[in-house]
């Protein structure tokens, strides 16, 4: 397990190092420049270029910027808080888009687990039904639906909840932009759930189990649960992933200072190095969380360590 | 066998487009046709006469629905007055652009038979994330442009790559805008003069009206200098038709009842430091900051906030004035060339120093920098003429100019790109300058008490404020605080809900909340027009 989880490990920094170099090219064929002002003049640009050393070829950039990133320096932003350091500016926008990312994928595990299970063991029946349509309504209704018809009863009309996001009393102001983010991983994953849990109970085991009398929760705890959630599992990394690093539209309409929001910002005014940054941060904690999800494979099935030792 | 037929077939398609592209290159640029397919379709004055007459301006920006009115010409309302009587510049200059569809449709005609076509057709270029208002407004224009008999084809591309193409000539006709720095029509004039590559997109060269700006900015008598302005913007808009203007942007929100003060100024800075009636107000803002630092900032939002916390040698009033603010008073000398500014002696950094006129020397020098490389370093030289400045003392300040400017320096001096900075603080910043709200220092009625990129700013009244007694007096707010929110449905919500004392409408928010108390339409500066590539070959 452990030469395993090194060579992962290794192979996702080299991964992550080509990522940067993709992303730098990338970032050089886009169209237009970082300083979009009509007011610029042609001197102006060419003093702001030399200024943050985008007058130097793309290697030399690149080569730069893997050094001082190595010391933490991601370097500055250059329109959208200027001169700003972009490692601080990521540092305090992640912290709130994985506060919201995580508490919408509690809720959508919870919800989507409860769904799932409670629909495959009312296999074709009105409760199935129900919990069936509930999860198509979920995956086909955008998150910013959800969140602005939220938004005008529950905090508008009811007043229940805040309307916006504040920071005075972020977990409440969060609940509402959780809520509309956990439609579409409920439904998912009640979906995946209900499927993979029919399949598991109707297979010989499960027979086996019944056969031999066991009591019907334990029964769906120890037996089917498990092999339900490894699929589950899977597909519930990538949705992790993209909760954590944030919904550009959920972050607009609640007005919270997130990372979604900064990133399309940041390609839409080609800031370069806040672009690179968001892309990178995005990447690692995809990586990470890949890597996390294969070690959890392990610990719900022997039978895939074991392999993996082996091999 | 299959794959082969269609790698073939895919092979002749590529051959067959080059083919076809390769001809009609050569048949705009080719060399010994006849003279008229020569020309670009752009450089027919017919052409350009069409396009001005084609557009109905006043039901386009009724269309908008969010209080921009119709261009009248390229200078808009409320940007400049006559020195001598007072009157708006649009009102000694009138409408100079006007709407006729039949003249649009002769001159159309004219035009496709000097070009020796059956058919024009013009790309029309324009933003996709520069507001509502522009993608509604290219629409309209290419209606009405087909209406005239073109055939229009938008190009829609981000701001970035809009700026990018018309940088390099890559366009045809663009949908651009322009916000004046300064209540002169220098700001808009000085555009289209054929030495300005920078912001002369279309490549207008027409000697006529390079002299009129020459002589302009001559330092003639100022009644002369406005009768230029004026034949200036006929020779460009009208004899020329280089570029359409067509809308004036308005700007339609509503202002909780009680909440009085806030200065909108469609020639400048919009000033907020006036705002009275409850003890704390949230003003809404839909950017954040993008600088705090005045020699840096390029945006309204970052300028509004720098004001809010930041004294300037004058301040304009509401009807953009100059008044008073940290020079008490100032002389002119008799050849108009020096103005002398003499500084109140209790005014004071939040450090505690006194703001002295070594503040204003340093900061003036710094925009000028190339280490700073401020898009505003011209500010000094182009806008207030200094030809040197001076502190003679701690509390007196002399500008000279090259011509008499004094006018417009007491306005230009409000200007953020004017304003002071403490050398010592500054310098011991270093790059960390005016980055956050502890490293920027504040003069002004009001301290930035914090800064949280993406979600708000807030103030806090300055108790060490010389003027602090009349602020108090006037009801100032003990806190006001800038929420940053993009979304207009969630903001009128928390509007409606009493949470935030105002809120910008969008065009179709508009309709449902003009009857409500505290609708207020007010215009901006930014007028929208069309530039048209008239002389610039593709780089």
């Amino acid at each position: 397990m452990k030469k395993y989880i090194t060579k992962r490990v290794l192979t996702s920094i080299m991964t992550l190092f080509v990522i940067l170099l993709v992303l730098f090219i990338l970032m050089d064929l886009m169209p237009g420049s970082p300083f979009n002002d009509e007011k610029l003049t042609a001197e102006q640009l060419a003093l702001l270029n030399a200024k943050y050393g985008l007058d130097k070829p793309l290697i030399v950039r690149f080569l730069l910027y893997v050094k001082n990133m190595l010391t933490g320096d991601l370097g500055v932003s250059y329109t959208i808080n200027k001169n700003f350091a972009v490692s601080s500016m990521i540092k305090d926008r992640l912290g709130i888009s994985i506060g919201v990312g995580a508490l919408a994928m509690a809720m959508g595990t919870v919800f989507g687990l409860t769904l799932g299970i409670v629909s495959a063991l009312n296999h074709n029946n009105w409760v199935d039904n129900l919990c069936s349509t509930i999860s198509v309504m979920g995956v086909s209704i955008p998150s910013y639906v959800v969140a602005l018809v939220l938004c005008f009863f529950v905090g508008y009309k009811l007043g229940w909840l805040p309307i916006l996001y504040n920071t005075d009393q972020p977990f409440v102001s969060l609940i509402m932009p959780a809520l509309a983010l956990s439609v579409s991983p409920t439904a998912n994953i009640a979906r995946f759930t209900r499927s993979e849990m029919i399949d598991v109970l109707s297979s010989d085991y499960i027979l086996l189990v019944q056969s031999k009398g066991v009591k019907d929760h334990k029964m769906i705890f120890s037996h089917v649960l498990r092999n339900t959630l490894i699929p589950v599992i899977t597909v519930m990394g990538p949705i992790l992933v993209n909760l954590l690093t944030g919904s550009s539209v959920i972050e607009k309409i609640f007005g919270i200072p997130g990372i979604g929001r900064l990133m399309i910002t940041a390609i839409q005014e080609n800031d370069y190095n806040v672009t690179i940054a968001c892309a990178f941060v995005y990447s690692v904690m995809y990586i990470v969380t890949m890597l996390f999800v294969d070690i959890l494979y392990g610990v719900i099935d022997p039978r895939i360590r074991i392999s993996k030792e082996e091999g | 066998m299959k794959k082969l037929l269609t790698l073939l077939l895919a092979l002749l398609m590529v051959v067959s487009l080059t083919a076809c592209s390769g001809g009609s290159d050569s048949s705009t640029s080719g060399g010994d046709t006849a003279p008229a397919s020569d020309m670009k379709t752009t450089q027919s004055l017919n052409v350009r006469k069409a396009i001005s007459y084609a557009i109905d301006r006043a039901t386009l920006a009724t269309s908008l629905n969010d209080g921009s009115i119709a261009a009248d010409g390229i200078i808009p309302h409320m940007l400049a007055s006559n020195p001598e009587t007072g009157a708006d510049f649009r009102e000694d200059a009138g409408v100079v652009v006007e709407y006729d569809a039949a003249k649009a449709q002769e001159f159309y005609a004219a035009a496709c038979e000097e070009l020796g076509k059956d058919s024009i057709t013009l790309d029309l270029l324009y933003g996709t994330n520069e507001g509502d208002s522009v993608i509604k407004a290219a629409e309209l224009i290419q209606f009405y442009l087909e209406e005239a008999g073109f055939s229009v084809n938008l190009v829609s591309k981000q701001k970035k790559e809009r700026l990018s193409l018309m940088n390099t000539g890559d366009y045809e006709v663009a949908l651009t805008r322009w916000g004046p720095d300064y209540g002169d029509p220098q700001t808009y004039m000085d555009l289209f003069v054929s030495t300005n590559t920078s912001n002369n997109s279309g490549r207008y060269n027409s000697p006529e009206f390079d002299a009129l700006v020459a002589d302009a900015e001559s330092g003639v008598a100022a009644s002369q200098r406005w009768q230029d302005w004026i034949d200036a913007e006929q020779q460009l808009v009208v004899t020329d038709a280089a570029i359409c203007p067509v809308f004036q942007a308005g700007g339609a929100m509503l202002i909780r009842p009680g909440v009085t003060g806030l200065q909108f100024h469609s020639a400048s800075v919009d000033n907020f430091r006036h705002v009275s009636g409850k003890d704390t107000i949230t003003l809404l803002t839909n950017t954040d900051i993008l600088s705090l630092d005045s020699c840096i900032a390029t945006d309204g939002t970052s300028f509004s906030a720098q004001i809010m916390f930041t004294d300037g040698l004058t301040e304009l009033d509401a009807d953009g004035n100059p008044v008073p603010s940290i020079a008490e008073s100032w002389d002119i000398s008799d050849d108009g060339l020096t103005v002398t500014f003499h500084l109140r002696n209790d005014a004071k950094w939040s450090d505690g120093t006194p703001v002295t006129a070594a503040d204003f020397v340093y900061a003036w020098d710094r925009i000028q920098s190339e280490a700073i490389a401020s898009e505003y370093a011209w500010w000094v030289s182009d806008v207030m003429l200094a030809s040197s400045y001076e502190a003679v003392d701690d509390y007196t300040l002399t500008v000279t100019t090259a011509m008499p400017n004094a006018d417009l320096l007491l306005k230009a001096v409000s200007f953020n790109s004017s304003l002071p900075i403490n050398q010592a603080f500054c310098e011991a910043q270093g790059d960390q300058y005016a980055t956050t709200a502890e490293t920027v220092l504040s003069n002004g009625p009001f301290v930035l008490d914090s800064w949280t990129p993406g979600y708000s700013y807030e103030f806090v009244l300055n108790e060490n404020y010389y003027d602090y007694d009349a602020y108090v007096a006037a009801g100032a707010p003990s806190k006001v605080v800038f929420r940053v929110l993009e979304d207009t449905q969630t903001a009128l919500m928390e509007y409606d809900a009493g949470n935030i004392d105002t809120v910008i409408l969008s065009g179709e928010q508009v309709t449902a909340n003009t009857s409500k108390e505290g609708f207020t339409q007010r215009l901006q500066g930014y007028l929208f027009y069309l530039s048209i590539n008239i002389n610039h070959d593709k780089e």
